[in-house]
Parts: structure tokens; C-alpha cells; sequence
């Protein structure tokens, strides 16, 4: 066996090699940007110098809108902000009207809202691995696991709402009306299923070549940087700031569990993917106490509610923890039956406005990636 | 707890909607956040305390707004490093009051720091600089309250049109009906789109006017050029006879017309029977029509049909009377199978 020669011929860099910065429009419609957003990206060759967000294609007045309507009458435009996580949002903005008239929700009707909205954060991270793993290059595989699990909670939804996705359910005060008599039971089988489902996506996609290999060290965010952009939930946790409202700032029946909030160490898009992962996992065990601890009958509404709400004058910034971050209504009260002010802090504006942070300095490819991980619903950013 | 607000102090008379916004303001518990900012802010910053449905919310005055934010964020028992929320409420002839939401990661506090601006000219400094999510919540505040952020890098709209300079969150903005142009003064929109006046201008008629003669003239000259025969004149220019000799030939087009549709008619009624006679009407295409049977002798010939202009008043008026029986008997038997629908439909 002899030896083969091989001789490698020097790389020549030209040092002196002047190369132009150019601006590649991306969207407003453009499939990898998960809705009408549009970036301006200014580029060096392959990388990311700077990039510049445009937004509010989506943006339909809806705080005008609800300081235009009573307080019941604007519930329906609360599931359109972030049509990901309805239940979440329609639980904070009653929550927020229950605060400001002094309504307190039967504890039943309490659990049932908080089996939803967790379910519906389960919903949500599944759409995110759907939608993540075709960004970073599995091609429909992960959508296709992932929606097998998300179309069984959406079922679910279904039969206790009759509505697939704006369920507006939820009522001041309680619930619209009784859950269906199969509610535990199915809500039990399908948690079965989730848990089925989360484990098939962890061995897809946990371990896979191509998700570490696109994923580690991209966009990564220290922790201070985090806090001063504002960016909250799966983002904020990843990189190593244990912040949860459920616990840091408890609200509903939150503390009658036991559960841990997961965080990440490095803050880079692989970290954002295993929180997110572990928070299903831990949504799980959430519902699962929940459904045993839940009273088997009992009011779904407070009882002695006036036909029209008309609150004492005051405020409130109610602030829950929604599938993406801080959810947070401010809300001011003239004592009229209109809010004299609605203001919706959603989590993806200002998890958004971190971006260009994130990327300059990247691939272009990687953009893709970052603006994957930060799971952003346009809607919700333009409100 | 002096107010120190210059806004509130020189406010005119309060509308009815700001008084009912009055309420007693509820103080904070003591040992609270309020004790704790009382220490930590300077003694120039008079603070206003009020507890709200969750948080205790400061009132500072505007002038010293950024330095109570900067003592907020970097004073070791505050440390506020979260900047959750930012805008502000339209009290309207009150001013405006701008409102920040304020979080500790490491203290775990919660705290609302507020302060008030006129409605006219609003302006504050920025805060972007202590926290960077203030970007893009200034911008916000700035295109949907008209708050001008003194200091901001990059002072564009961020959710609205680029060109927008109207405050649409404002209350004095109405929410306008659809087919009002949003952001557009409404007043200035009527003015401008009157809805009574109609949209034909003077000069497009004229123009239309001139357009039209240069046309016939035009065409009068083709006409001459070609020696066209004098029918083709308009009706308006013929004398008196060429009318009522033109008048002649039509009506005797049409009895030709008349007679050959008749004919036609009885062909079809007759079954197609050989041609045994003629019509008498010896036009050029009956001929190549292949039969043209006789009139049947047992069903009487309809009375020929007079044109309107040849009957006489008598006649006219018979006529007339015939057409409302008609019309008056049919809309009885509409009337009637109405009713029966109903019944039955009852």
C-alpha cells in the first residue's frame, strides 16, 4: 500500500479585496417570516450587518376599539391579538375587569380557565416546533408530528368552546357555560396523548444533527441585554432569568401546585427550543393536578353580576404569563361602562424589538433561525 | 404630598367625563414600595402616591420624570431593570399622563411611575438609553399620543403609515365610520368632499360641446364630398313633402313586413301543407321560402292591425279600454293565486 501524495494548495485571501454593503429586502410577505413582517437586511456577502424591522401591516386599533365598546362587548377582539394563545388572552382581560369591579370567579370556573389556558400553551409551544423545525430544515417532518398532537388539543377546544380557534370562551366572572360532562375524562386522555406526542418530538428533534448543528450558539442573548429589551417568557428564560409571573407574580390558583420553571444557560436559539420543551413538560404536570384537584360540580359564574358592568373608577396593569411572554392588559376604569383606557402589552412586540440585537453579526440563514426562535405571532405585534 | 404637576395646577374648568375620573386616591400601605422609593429619590422629587388594584403607582412631576426613572433603575434597593410597559392615558382637558410599569428581576417589586404633560406640545426625554425597550415604546407612544421623546435616536412610526402625524389614540380623534378615511380630519374631509355637489365640471361639458360639433361638421363635409342622396339628411332639414313621402314608403314597408309575417304564421299553423297560391305579396326573399300556404278559411282572419298613428280617437280609446281590462284581469288572477299560495303555504 503506498501512500497517496496529496498536496493542498495554499488558500489565497485577498486582504485587499473591497467588497459593497447591500440591502435585500425581506417580506412583508415572505414564508419563513411567520406573518406580514418585513426586515431589511443590510449585508456583507453572507453576513448580517444590520437589519431594520417594519411593522404594523396587521395593525387594526384594536385598544381603540375596545375603549369604544362596553367591557363585555370587547372580549371577542381579545382572542385576536395572539390567535395562538386565546384562552391566555381572554383569561387576562377578564381577569383584569374582575380585578377593577371587585368579581371574584367561582373556583371551579377558575380551574377550568387555567386547564385551558395551559392546555392552550401546550398548543402553542407544539405550533412552535412545527414551525421551527421547518425554519431550521427538517421540512414538514416536525410539522407533521407536531400538528398530529396540536389538532387533538384543538378537538378538544372544539368541543368545549365550538370554536377551533377564537373560542371566546371565557366570560367575566366565569365561564360562557358548563364544560361538557366528558371534560376530565377526555381532558385526561388527551394529556396522555401530549405527553406521547412531546416525547416523540424530543427524540426528533433534541438530539438531531442538523437542529444542533444550525441551532447552537445562534442569536445568543446574555441575560442583561434580555431584561433591557424587555423580553420576557421562553427568551428571557433561556437565558438564565428564572422569570415566571405564574410564580414570581402569582395570580389564580397558580400556587396550589407543584411544578419548576426551566431556564436555559447560554440564551441561544437551541436553549429558547429545550425551555420551551421542558415548559410543555411541565404544563403537563400542571393540568394533570389541576384536573385532580377540580371540583366535580359547583358554579361556573359569580353569581349577583350586573347586566351592565360599569366598574369603579381606578386602574390596573394585569399581567399573566402567556405561551410567549408577559401578556399584560393596563386598563383604566372612569367608572363608565366603557374603559376610558386599554392598553395591551403583548410579549412578541417587544421580544420582536430585540431582533436586530440578535442578528447583526449573523448568517443570513441564521436570521431565519433567530426570528424563528423568538416566536413571534404578527398579530399580536400590531394588535 | 404635594402634587407639583404644572398641568393639573392650571387645568380650565374639568369636563363632565374628567370629573366623574375623580376619585379618592387610595393611599399605599406604609413599609411598601412608596416608603422605599421616599428614601431612595431625592428630596427635589416630590412623589404622589396612590395604590391602584395591584401595584402602587408614583406621580412625580414631568421636569424630573427621567431622573426618578434613572434613581429607579440604578439605586441598590430598587434596581428596577425591567421596563414592562410604557404609554400613556388622554385625560383630555387634564393633559395627558404618561405611564411606566416597572419591574425588578432581582427584587421581585413591582412599581408604576407616572407623570402628567399638557395636551398641547407634549413633550418628555427619553429613556431609551436605560432601557432599550423603550425604542420602540416611545415610537408607539409618540405616533398614537403625539408625545414628543426628546432625545429618541430614531423618532419614525413604527405601527402606522410613515407620513401620519396624527394622534389617533387621543380622544379628541373620533372613531370614524369606515368610509371616513381614518386619521383624516373629518371636518376637513367634508369640507373638502362635499357630498351634495355634483361631480360635473363646466369646461368637461364645454369641451364635450365643442368635441360634438366639430364632429357633424365633419361628417356633413364627408357626406358632401361623396355626393350622398338626400335621405341620409337629418329629419330636421327635410321639407315637408320628402317627409311625408318618406313617411309613405315606411308604412308600406311595414304592411309588406306585416303581410309576410302573417303568412308565415298561417304556414305554421297550417302543417306545412303544399303551397297551393301565392301570397300576393310578391317580395324578392318569400321566394326562397319553400311554402306559403292559404289563409285557413275557418278561423276568420285577424282584423288587421292598424299602426297607433293611423287610428282614429274612437278607436284609440277602444283600444286603451281593452289593454286595462286585460291588464285589470290579469293582475286579478295574480291576486287570486297569491291567495291561494298563501293558503295553502298556511
Amino acid at each position: 500500500m503506498t501512500q497517496a501524495q496529496v498536496t493542498v494548495e495554499p488558500v489565497v485571501v485577498e486582504e485587499e479585496f473591497d467588497t459593497v454593503d447591500m440591502n435585500i429586502n425581506m417580506g412583508p410577505q415572505h414564508p419563513s417570516t411567520h406573518g406580514v413582517f418585513r426586515m431589511v437586511l443590510t449585508v456583507d456577502g453572507e453576513q448580517v450587518k444590520d437589519v431594520t424591522s417594519y411593522i404594523g401591516y396587521m395593525h387594526r386599533g384594536g385598544e381603540k376599539l375596545t375603549e369604544n365598546l362596553d367591557y363585555r362587548g370587547a372580549l371577542g377582539y381579545q382572542d385576536r391579538t395572539d390567535y395562538l394563545a386565546a384562552f391566555n388572552n381572554e383569561w387576562v382581560y377578564c381577569n383584569a375587569i374582575e380585578r377593577l369591579a371587585g368579581i371574584e370567579a367561582p373556583e371551579r370556573a377558575e380551574y377550568v380557565r387555567l386547564i385551558l389556558a395551559e392546555l392552550n400553551r401546550i398548543l402553542s409551544h407544539f405550533m412552535f416546533m412545527g414551525a421551527f423545525g421547518t425554519d431550521v430544515g427538517f421540512f414538514g417532518t416536525a410539522f407533521t408530528w407536531a400538528f398530529k398532537e396540536r389538532e387533538r388539543i384543538q378537538d378538544f377546544f372544539e368541543a368545549v368552546s365550538g370554536d377551533r380557534l377564537m373560542y371566546n370562551y371565557f366570560r367575566v366572572g366565569g365561564l360562557a357555560w358548563e364544560p361538557y360532562p366528558t371534560f376530565v375524562e377526555d381532558a385526561r386522555w388527551l394529556l396522555r396523548q401530549v405527553e406521547a406526542g412531546i416525547a416523540d418530538i424530543d427524540e426528533l428533534m433534541t438530539n438531531n444533527e442538523i437542529m444542533i448543528s444550525r441551532c447552537r450558539d445562534v442569536g445568543r442573548m446574555s441575560a442583561e441585554d434580555a431584561i433591557s429589551y424587555g423580553v420576557t417568557g421562553p427568551l428571557l428564560r433561556a437565558a438564565g432569568v428564572p422569570l415566571d409571573l405564574r410564580v414570581d407574580e402569582p395570580y389564580s390558583i397558580y400556587d396550589r401546585f407543584d411544578w419548576e420553571v426551566p431556564t436555559g444557560l447560554r440564551g441561544d436559539v437551541y436553549d429558547r427550543y429545550l425551555v420551551r420543551l421542558e415548559e410543555m413538560r411541565q404544563s403537563v404536570r400542571i393540568v394533570a393536578q389541576a384536573l385532580d384537584q377540580m371540583p366535580a360540580s359547583g358554579p361556573i359564574m359569580a353569581e349577583g353580576l350586573p347586566k351592565v358592568l360599569k366598574p369603579p373608577p381606578g386602574e390596573i396593569y394585569m399581567r399573566q404569563e402567556n405561551p410567549r411572554g408577559e401578556y399584560g392588559i393596563y386598563m383604566v376604569s372612569d367608572g363608565s361602562d366603557k374603559p376610558w383606557r386599554m392598553k395591551v402589552r403583548s410579549p412578541s412586540f417587544h421580544n420582536l424589538s430585540s431582533l436586530r440585537h440578535q442578528v447583526r453579526g449573523s448568517y443570513i440563514a441564521d436570521a431565519v433561525i433567530i426570528l424563528g426562535s423568538v416566536d413571534i405571532v404578527l398579530c399580536e405585534v400590531d394588535r | 404630598m404635594t402634587s407639583g404637576t404644572e398641568p393639573q395646577a392650571k387645568a380650565p374648568p374639568k369636563s363632565k367625563r374628567a370629573e366623574k375620573a375623580e376619585r379618592i386616591k387610595e393611599p399605599p400601605p406604609p413599609g411598601g414600595i412608596a416608603d422605599i422609593y421616599r428614601a431612595a429619590l431625592p428630596a427635589s422629587i416630590p412623589v404622589e402616591a396612590e395604590q391602584t388594584k395591584w401595584d402602587v403607582a408614583l406621580t412625580v412631576p414631568a421636569p424630573q420624570l427621567r431622573e426618578a426613572l434613572r434613581v429607579s433603575r440604578e439605586h441598590p434597593t430598587l434596581q428596577m431593570d425591567l421596563l414592562r410597559n410604557q404609554t400613556a392615558v388622554d385625560w383630555t382637558d387634564q393633559g395627558l399622563e404618561v405611564v411606566y410599569h416597572l419591574y425588578s428581576t432581582a427584587l421581585r417589586h413591582a412599581v408604576t411611575i407616572k407623570a402628567w404633560v399638557p395636551s398641547e406640545n407634549p413633550s418628555l426625554p427619553t429613556v431609551s438609553d436605560l432601557w432599550r425597550m423603550a425604542d420602540w415604546a416611545e415610537r408607539e407612544c409618540r405616533e398614537m399620543f403625539g408625545i414628543e421623546f426628546e432625545g429618541h435616536p430614531d423618532p419614525r412610526n413604527l405601527l402606522l403609515d410613515e407620513d401620519f402625524d396624527l394622534p389617533v389614540l387621543r380622544k379628541s380623534h373620533p372613531l370614524a365610520p369606515i368610509e371616513v378615511k381614518q386619521g383624516v380630519d373629518v371636518e376637513y374631509f367634508a369640507k373638502e368632499h362635499p357630498r351634495e355637489t355634483p361631480p360635473v365640471r363646466k369646461d368637461d361639458a364645454e369641451g364635450d360641446d365643442e368635441r360634438a360639433q366639430r364632429i357633424a361638421a365633419a361628417k356633413k363635409q364627408a357626406a358632401a364630398a361623396a355626393g350622398a342622396p338626400a335621405e341620409t339628411k337629418p329629419a330636421q332639414e327635410l321639407t315637408p313633402e320628402e317627409l311625408a313621402e318618406k313617411k309613405a314608403a315606411q308604412v308600406e314597408r311595414v304592411k309588406k313586413a306585416r303581410a309576410l309575417a302573417a303568412a308565415a304564421r298561417a304556414a305554421k299553423a297550417g302543417g306545412g301543407a303544399p303551397a297551393a297560391a301565392k301570397t300576393e305579396t310578391p317580395a324578392a326573399p318569400i321566394e326562397a321560402k319553400p311554402a306559403a300556404p292559404p289563409p285557413a278559411p275557418a278561423t276568420p282572419a285577424p282584423p288587421e292591425k292598424k299602426a297607433a298613428t293611423d287610428l282614429s280617437p274612437e278607436e284609440l280609446a277602444q283600444k286603451k279600454a281593452a289593454q286595462a281590462e286585460r291588464v285589470k284581469r290579469a293582475r286579478e288572477l295574480a291576486a287570486k293565486a297569491r291567495a291561494e299560495k298563501a293558503k295553502r303555504g298556511g
